[in-house]
């Protein structure tokens, strides 16, 4: 059963959104649909073409045109390569390494993929237009299956409600190359949909866009001082990763990700929050669009218009030439229920929280829920607490939360919670968290510790509290209030993290 | 004291021959492959190494790594190297010295 406020969402959507936009070119541009509404057709050929992917490794699981070098592009730095032709027999693609090969092997660098940084987007399109265009190429005339010529990698729209038990139902035929064992298979339980509310409601997704912040939205340049990820990758992208697919799963860990068929369909949409914020916003506020996006792609896909290597070794090209459509040679069709909500939605449903602590809803809550903490879900791994002054000096400070240097690099979620300091926070009530929860933020880890990965474990998670204090000043300047930081993950000692106030970003 | 070259830079780095030499990374003229003990290699990134190598809390003097009770370092920043821990303070200082100076590969030459 969905919450007033999800129902609300859900009934502005309907009545407001965009009517059916077919973002593409006319004529026979291949548009990616959501993979429920494909024909059974579309459906057969997209399968057809990613089995022949998975095939190619049958015969040389090192194939740069097969499924798993693909996948090593988002999942590994490097790779060791044989030098005599590897056997397929019990090879397990989960072979990500660091530092120099042994004898007999040579180094390959296949990826990898960039996250925590603002060319995190656009990389993972450029990764998806690759896999695309050898898609297509695999049997465009027909000849063993459905003609591939023009299969688009369907999107899977996760903050709908699934087709199936847990997925769309394409991924849960047992008999199709969309499937993976090595997923949670159950369905979500309330506790779990409660828990992944920001994960997967699109009025978040809509805040962030609308309000036109683009370090906010998707990150930061690799040399700020400060800052890392954008919140869309933090907040949603994290959290589906480790969460809703499971702890063991392939798509929990980034260097095994991609080995799961669904991480295309689910990066798809996430391709697609991209286009929605090139067509709200344009281009104008996105950084390092000059950077080049590192992979060791097949020399057979032609590369996408304006492509240049640059100096040093082959890759994906600049960030720039990956922000038109047409130009890369497939759209979107995006029916109502895939669209965001309208800015009027949004303004009728964020109007109830004019003064953060003062409504039963706290606007974060209004769009997103109260937490990933569930109680029915466990225990907290730690809640650490800190008082923040509503001043003005405040108002651009920035709250981070770290983990300790040598820490193990575990998934976990941080949920905010800003509070009078005489309020006593009780996980347990539903209220206090709808009331008082700021924001959540996730971390997606590797689960590996430091001597088996070559970068650190702990990427701070920061926050911005300009608009509690500007929400505050005008009624309480002067009091202190208190944020409490609740983190949501594995089992660890009441040292898993800092909490520490700075003054500006 | 006189200003960090080249010679005072790499072995300071030397740490992170062993995992690092080979890796990928990316800036705005093109890909390459980072080995921290060439000097054209990190001077290609240096600005970078100097963000992940300082990417720690720092003490209200500046002049020591922050602890939490457990005595453990404290990363404030994306990345933040070497993923065990910061190197010695100084070491940072000298790196960052140098890219302020436009990381100089020979020594000053001494006037007069």
């Amino acid at each position: 059963m969905l919450s007033w406020s999800r129902r609300l969402v859900v009934a502005l959507c309907l009545v407001f959104a965009v009517s059916s936009v077919a973002w593409a070119q006319a004529g026979d541009t291949p548009l990616r649909k959501n993979i429920d509404d494909l024909t059974a057709q579309e459906l057969a050929a997209y399968e057809h073409a990613v089995q022949i992917l998975k095939d190619r490794n049958q015969a040389d699981p090192f194939d740069r045109e097969g499924y798993y070098w693909q996948a090593w592009i988002h999942n590994c730095m490097r790779v060791f390569v044989p030098d005599q032709t590897a056997s397929a027999e019990g090879f397990n693609p989960r072979i990500c390494r660091f530092g120099q090969p042994p004898a007999g092997y040579s180094a390959a660098n296949p990826g990898m993929c960039e996250h925590g940084k603002d060319i995190f987007l656009t990389w993972h399109r450029a990764q998806l237009f690759y896999f695309e265009s050898l898609l297509r190429a695999t049997d465009p005339e027909g000849l063993t299956g459905p003609s591939t010529k023009n299969v688009a990698i369907p999107y899977w729209n996760w903050t709908r409600a699934p087709s199936g038990v847990r997925y769309p139902t394409a991924f849960e035929d047992r008999t199709s190359p969309l499937f993976h064992e090595q997923r949670q298979h159950n369905k979500l339980t309330e506790a779990e949909r409660r828990r992944l509310g920001q994960a997967t409601n699109p009025a978040l997704t809509a805040q962030l866009i609308y309000r036109g912040d683009w370090s906010l939205f998707g990150g930061f340049p690799q040399t700020h001082p400060t800052g890392g990820k954008g919140v869309f990758e933090s907040a949603q992208h994290d959290a589906m990763h480790f969460w809703y697919f499971g702890p063991n799963s392939d798509m929990a860990n980034p260097t095994t990700a991609a080995l799961d068929p669904g991480f295309w369909s689910f990066h798809a949409y996430i391709d697609l929050v991209l286009e929605f914020w090139l067509q709200e916003n344009g281009d104008g506020e996105m950084t390092s669009l000059d950077q080049f996006l590192r992979a060791t792609q097949p020399k057979s896909v032609t590369p996408a218009p304006g492509h240049r290597d640059g100096a040093g070794v082959p890759s994906m090209g600049q960030s720039r030439i990956y922000l038109d459509l047409s130009e890369l040679g497939y759209g979107y069709e995006v029916l109502p229920a895939d669209a965001l909500p309208s800015r009027q939605a949004l303004t009728a449903l964020l109007g109830a929280a004019a003064t953060f602590g003062q409504s039963a809803q706290s606007p974060f809550a209004l769009l997103a829920g109260d937490g990933f903490n569930q109680p029915e879900l466990g225990a907290p791994t730690q809640i650490a607490q800190l008082p923040i002054a509503v001043t003005e000096d405040n108002r651009d400070a920035v709250v981070r939360f770290t983990r300790p240097g040598g820490a193990a690099d575990v998934s976990f979620g941080v949920d905010f919670y800003f509070h009078p300091r005489d309020v006593t926070p009780d996980m347990d009530d539903q209220a206090f968290r709808q009331r008082y929860i700021y924001a959540s933020r996730a971390y997606w880890g590797s689960g590996r510790t430091p001597d088996q990965m070559m970068m650190p474990p702990q990427k701070p998670l920061s926050l911005s509290m300009t608009d509690a204090i500007d929400s505050l000043l005008d009624g309480d300047a002067g009091s202190v209030w208190t944020l409490t930081a609740v983190v949501t993950g594995p089992d660890q000692d009441l040292s898993f993290g800092t909490l520490s106030l700075t003054a500006a970003r | 004291m006189s200003e960090p070259s080249w010679s005072d830079i790499e072995p300071i780095l030397s740490r992170g021959v062993g995992c690092m030499n080979g890796m990928t990374l990316t800036n705005d003229e093109g890909a390459f492959q980072i080995f921290l003990d060439d000097y054209d290699s990190v001077h290609r990134f240096g600005a970078l190494i100097a963000v992940v190598l300082d990417g720690w809390e720092r003490t209200p003097a500046g002049d020591a790594w922050a602890r939490d009770d457990e005595g453990r370092a404290i990363p404030v920043k994306p990345h933040a190297m070497p993923p065990g821990g910061p190197l010695d303070i100084a070491q940072v200082d000298t790196v960052k010295r140098w890219v302020e100076i436009g990381m100089p590969k020979e020594p000053p030459t001494p006037v007069g």
